[in-house]
């Protein structure tokens, strides 16, 4: 038995088991299922720590281990436990079945951990396809909700595009090289790049172009993002702890390995092409988030805002920032849908910035915490946002760093867009904290959040993080 | 009578421990619907509380601040705490944050601990209508000052800046008072805020710059050394990042417009605070950061800058003499005289030797400005009703309800006016001289501007305390209460210091500008960088 197998064999098993209890107890409200798929992904990441060290290639290269891609598999397994952690009451509030919903995302656990140990070509699209394909049925979970009809609709439409895009991009690298193997596809294109042979060079990079555009749909690179505010607005919080947190790292660090190995020897066509992406994003989330009042659609438009400086991070070639960039994201996230489950009711959701009013004052410690994971999207310092961006800055602006040229001004959009971004984030403060309830004249009561144990550990857990990744001072005795 | 390095962190860590005080004591939560009597007097109750902890706190604080700078003055080779630092957000970046004190940044202490004091007792909350986020908040800015004016790291000096707007945002946003004048309290914060993101954000990328240029946090000592090796466009775009947010924090001419509305819509305390120190935040990033690590750049933009800064002076003195409430006198001749303050500092660096003369009168002012202005604000907010400023055109004889106040109120304003005797006119007369050495006719117009401004104040205190009352004044300004016999000593104690320092300015510049002249000998001698 090989190690791989033994570390996918939880998530395998864990799946099986939840079909198990599936039969047993179709519709009833139960935790076993949560106890199970929480266990399931601890068991694989622990197996994965017991990997032998030497060995990096598994079924003949198919899995690929790299210390980046291990990283990224232990950052997404934690993220989506914490995700399945948070559904725990929720999934019941919203009538959806737990089971069921729990049985998806093992398998985009499944697949994330095998989009970051992806070796060649085919393993690549599978796991592709298993972090997508259920996603779409995350987003349409609530099927008695039509906007989450809707959502699930659209991001199924949108992710099969992208998915039809990546698979065109892939099958042409492989014309262009005759390899699967993407250690192989990046000796080739290096050997065509040295030796100048410009004819085989232009199908890898129309392959290329494909595999960017896909993936830029799916992370929500502007300008191909109009489909994330409607699916965030439309998904339950449960299925956007997992679509908009875990799964948005491992795309983007599959997307950071591809260009950092395969196409590296291309680099003088993605660096510009991602530099773009971050200019528009920075521009075009940051305008759009404005008028925002629901209160997902704002963050779904800081999630393009931030794969823009995620890509910048890419770009910069720097495997440690980009990696702490998506782990800082990732908590910040999952944060903040454990803050929005929070602030809910056990009757209903909140999304409108005016359901927060009054929510200092009665509320401060949800409060304070819903500010601290404000603070740190808004790049304030001692949070692990700003360390992040800082790091990413940083990183591109070293002297010895290759960049395109208007890397500097690109940099300077996106700081600046920052300022709008300190704008709409801070309409969520300014709803918590400033508006007075009088002042909305509503006779609505006050909000009464249901601050259920599972939502208030997460949130809690994920402050501490922030604010302990965002350090850089050590205290003194530490 | 030198202290440890390590009072430095303790000047940080006391407004953290009262910000954990006031935020933690636990308080009934109060529900919205709750209108009992009962219910509203043990809040009253509460927050008078909460006020009378502040009170001492800041007496306490003050003090240590004072006995700090004293410590920062006699001292001439300064005081070090470097820290450990760790990598920051993964990059390989050490960063070793850093505290300082010498005679340089002392000033900006010792007008902290004096105003600090002074602000939380003449203004201090009589009704018990602020709640403990009021003091939360107040030393979250605190606490940001101190360390703005501590730091000798790029990183901490930005992560104080940073959060001293955020203290300020919760302050004026949760305890401000909006005003048909100004508009709403929203709209006033988030402009402010945003104008002052618009400044500080270059000033970010300016700093991730500098670290990715010198491949460590290179200080504020360290700067220069970097500049040195960055080729000429990238300087002048570093040192641009730096100025624009200096020159809207202070502010300077054309980035003043979030000033009047901000200061309008902010809590007394709050009000009078921005204007002493939080502008001189500004006053220290151009003195101490654009002084001494951007000469070269200074020198070369000088005379524009000196330009922009009489401009300044003559335009907060003509906007002066438009207004009709004191406290919109009181904003714009704080534009004034703080463009006159930032000409000082200009005058001094366009020469490329160290032209102390400039610097040490830019740093007289910070502390007499930042007093004069704690002082003003608080008589206005005294004298005011209702939040409503009294007006020159709407009031008139308000001397024979408040004899004291108006007592005191004339002295601050001739101080103000630098009247010769008090230490307004030394730091001022210091200024000009700097500035006769570049241009006469700059020289010329500045004073024109202050005069103006001077000017401009002496008729509002004309208008609103002499003469007859008014008959029909909108608001009785009449039955705002005096000073008490405290607080009037404390008044007097302030213009002792005045006058002291006015007529023995030695006392202030000899150790300041020990400092200012010796500090890149004084440090290779005790083996720093």
């Amino acid at each position: 038995m090989n190690p791989y197998v033994i570390s996918q064999a939880p998530l395998v098993l864990g799946f099986a088991l939840l079909l198990i209890v599936a039969s047993f107890r179709p519709h009833q409200k139960e935790s076993l299922s949560g106890l199970i798929s929480i266990v399931a992904l601890g068991a694989t990441a622990v197996c994965m720590w017991f990997w032998p060290p030497d060995v990096t290639d598994y079924f003949g290269g198919a899995i690929h281990v790299t210390p980046v891609g291990r990283v990224l598999a232990y950052i997404c397994l934690a993220l989506t436990a914490g995700a399945m952690l948070l559904s725990d009451e929720y999934l019941n509030k919203i009538h959806v079945t737990a089971v069921d919903w729990r049985m998806v995302v093992l398998a985009v656990g499944m697949g994330m951990v095998n989009l970051c140990l992806a070796g060649d070509l085919p393993t690549l699209f599978i796991a592709y396809e298993l972090v997508s394909i259920p996603s779409y049925l995350l987003a349409g979970f609530s099927h008695r909700d039509p906007r989450s009809n809707e959502a699930g609709m659209k991001y199924l439409l949108l992710g099969a595009f992208s998915s039809v895009l990546f698979l065109l991009g892939l099958s042409f690298v492989y014309g262009a090289t005759g390899e699967t193997n993407l250690l192989a596809i990046h000796d080739k294109l290096a050997a065509a790049v040295s030796t100048g042979a410009a004819a085989d060079l232009v199908l890898a990079k129309v392959g290329l172009a494909l595999i960017l555009g896909a993936v830029f749909f799916k992370v929500g690179v502007a300008p191909f993002h109009t489909w994330l505010p409607d699916v965030y607005q439309g998904s339950n919080l449960a299925s956007l702890a997992v679509i908009a947190s875990p799964v948005k790292v491992a795309v983007f660090g599959m997307l950071g390995m591809l260009l950092w190995g395969a196409f590296e020897p291309l680099a003088d066509l993605w660096k510009p092409v991602l530099l773009c992406g971050a200019a528009i994003s920075a521009v075009m989330g940051n305008l759009q988030g404005i008028r925002q009042t629901s209160m997902k659609r704002l963050v779904a438009f800081s999630a393009v805002v931030n794969a823009g400086f995620i890509l910048l991070g890419i770009m910069a070639h720097s495997a440690t920032v980009v990696i702490f960039y998506l782990g800082s994201y990732g908590i910040m996230s999952l944060g903040t849908w454990a803050a929005f489950m929070a602030m809910g009711t056990p009757k209903a959701d909140v999304d409108e910035l005016s359901d927060l009013t009054g929510l200092g004052r009665n509320h401060k410690w949800l409060a304070l915490a819903m500010t601290i994971i404000l603070l740190s999207f808004a790049g304030i310092p001692l949070t692990s946002g700003f360390a992040a961006k800082f790091g990413v800055l940083l990183e591109a602006l070293r002297p010895d760093m290759d960049t395109p040229r208007h890397t500097v001004q690109v940099l300077l959009l996106s700081v600046v867009g920052g300022l709008i971004s300190f704008y709409f984030y801070f309409q969520i403060v300014r709803a918590m904290w400033i508006e007075k309830p009088e002042s909305r004249g509503s006779k609505a009561s006050p909000l009464v959040p249901e601050l259920r144990w599972n939502y208030v550990f997460v949130l809690a857990m994920s402050v501490v993080v922030i604010i302990s990744l965002g350090m850089f001072l050590r205290l003194p005795g530490l | 009578m030198l202290a440890p390095a390590a009072c430095l962190a303790v000047a940080l860590v006391l407004p953290f421990l009262a910000m954990l005080l006031h935020g933690l004591v636990p308080s009934s939560t109060a529900s919205a619907s709750a209108a009992s009597a009962a219910s509203a007097e043990a809040l009253r109750a509460r927050n008078l509380a909460h006020g009378r902890a502040a009170l001492y706190f800041q007496w306490v604080f003050g003090a240590f601040l004072v006995w700090l700078s004293i410590t920062g003055f006699c001292s001439p080779e300064g005081l070090v705490l470097k820290g450990q630092g760790l990598p920051v957000g993964a990059s390989n970046l050490m960063v070793d944050p850093a505290l300082y004190l010498d005679g340089r940044n002392a000033p900006f202490l010792l007008l902290m601990g004096l105003a600090l004091p002074l602000v939380f007792t003449w203004l201090r909350d009589r009704e018990g209508k602020y709640g403990p986020s009021y003091y939360v908040s107040a030393n979250l800015l605190s606490l940001s000052l101190a360390g703005v004016f501590l730091s000798d790291s790029l990183l901490l000096f930005y992560l104080f800046w940073e959060t001293a707007l955020i203290g300020a945002y919760f302050w004026i946003g949760m305890h401000g008072k909006s005003n048909i004048h100004a508009g709403s309290v929203y709209r006033a914060v988030i402009r402010f805020a945003l104008v002052t993101l618009l400044g500080s954000l270059p000033m970010l990328l300016s700093i991730v710059a500098l670290c990715a240029a010198a491949g460590k946090d290179p200080g504020l000592s360290g700067i220069a050394g970097v500049m040195g090796s960055l080729p000429p466009m990238e300087r002048g775009l570093i040192f641009a990042g730096f100025l624009i947010a200096f020159a809207v924090k202070l502010p300077l001419l054309g980035f003043h417009g979030w000033l009047r509305d901000t200061y309008n819509v902010a809590p007394p305390a709050c009000r009078a605070i921005l204007s002493a120190v939080m502008s001189k935040m500004g006053a220290y990033g151009l003195i101490l950061v654009l002084g001494q690590g951007f000469r070269a750049e200074c020198f070369q933009w000088a005379p524009q800058l000196q330009m922009l800064c009489v401009a300044g002076a003559i335009y907060g003195g003509l906007l002066c003499l438009a207004q009709d409430r004191l406290i919109d006198i009181l904003v714009y001749s704080s534009l004034s005289h703080l463009s006159l303050l930032a000409l000082g500092l200009f005058s001094a660096l366009q020469s490329t030797d160290v032209e102390s003369t400039g610097m040490t009168g830019a740093l007289f002012q910070v502390l007499n400005h930042g007093l004069i202005m704690v002082a003003l604000f608080a008589f206005d907010t005294r004298i005011s009703v209702d939040g409503e400023s009294p007006t020159i055109s709407g009031t008139g004889g308000l001397r024979k309800g408040q004899r004291r106040l108006a007592a005191v109120l004339l002295t601050a304003v001739f101080a103000s006016a630098s009247l010769p005797g008090f230490s307004n006119f030394a730091g001022e007369i210091l200024v000009l001289f700097s500035a006769f050495r570049s241009s006469p006719w700059l020289t010329l117009l500045a004073g024109v501007g202050a005069l103006i401004t001077a000017a401009a104040m002496v008729r509002a205190f004309h208008g609103i305390f002499l003469g007859v009352p008014k008959k029909d004044m909108a608001v009785d300004f009449q039955q705002a209460a005096d000073f008490s016999l405290g607080e009037t000593a404390l008044a007097l104690g302030l213009f002792a210091l005045w006058l002291a320092l006015g007529l023995y300015p030695m006392l202030f510049i000899h150790p300041v500008e020990i400092s200012v002249l010796g500090v890149g000998a004084a440090r290779a001698l005790v083996g720093m960088p």
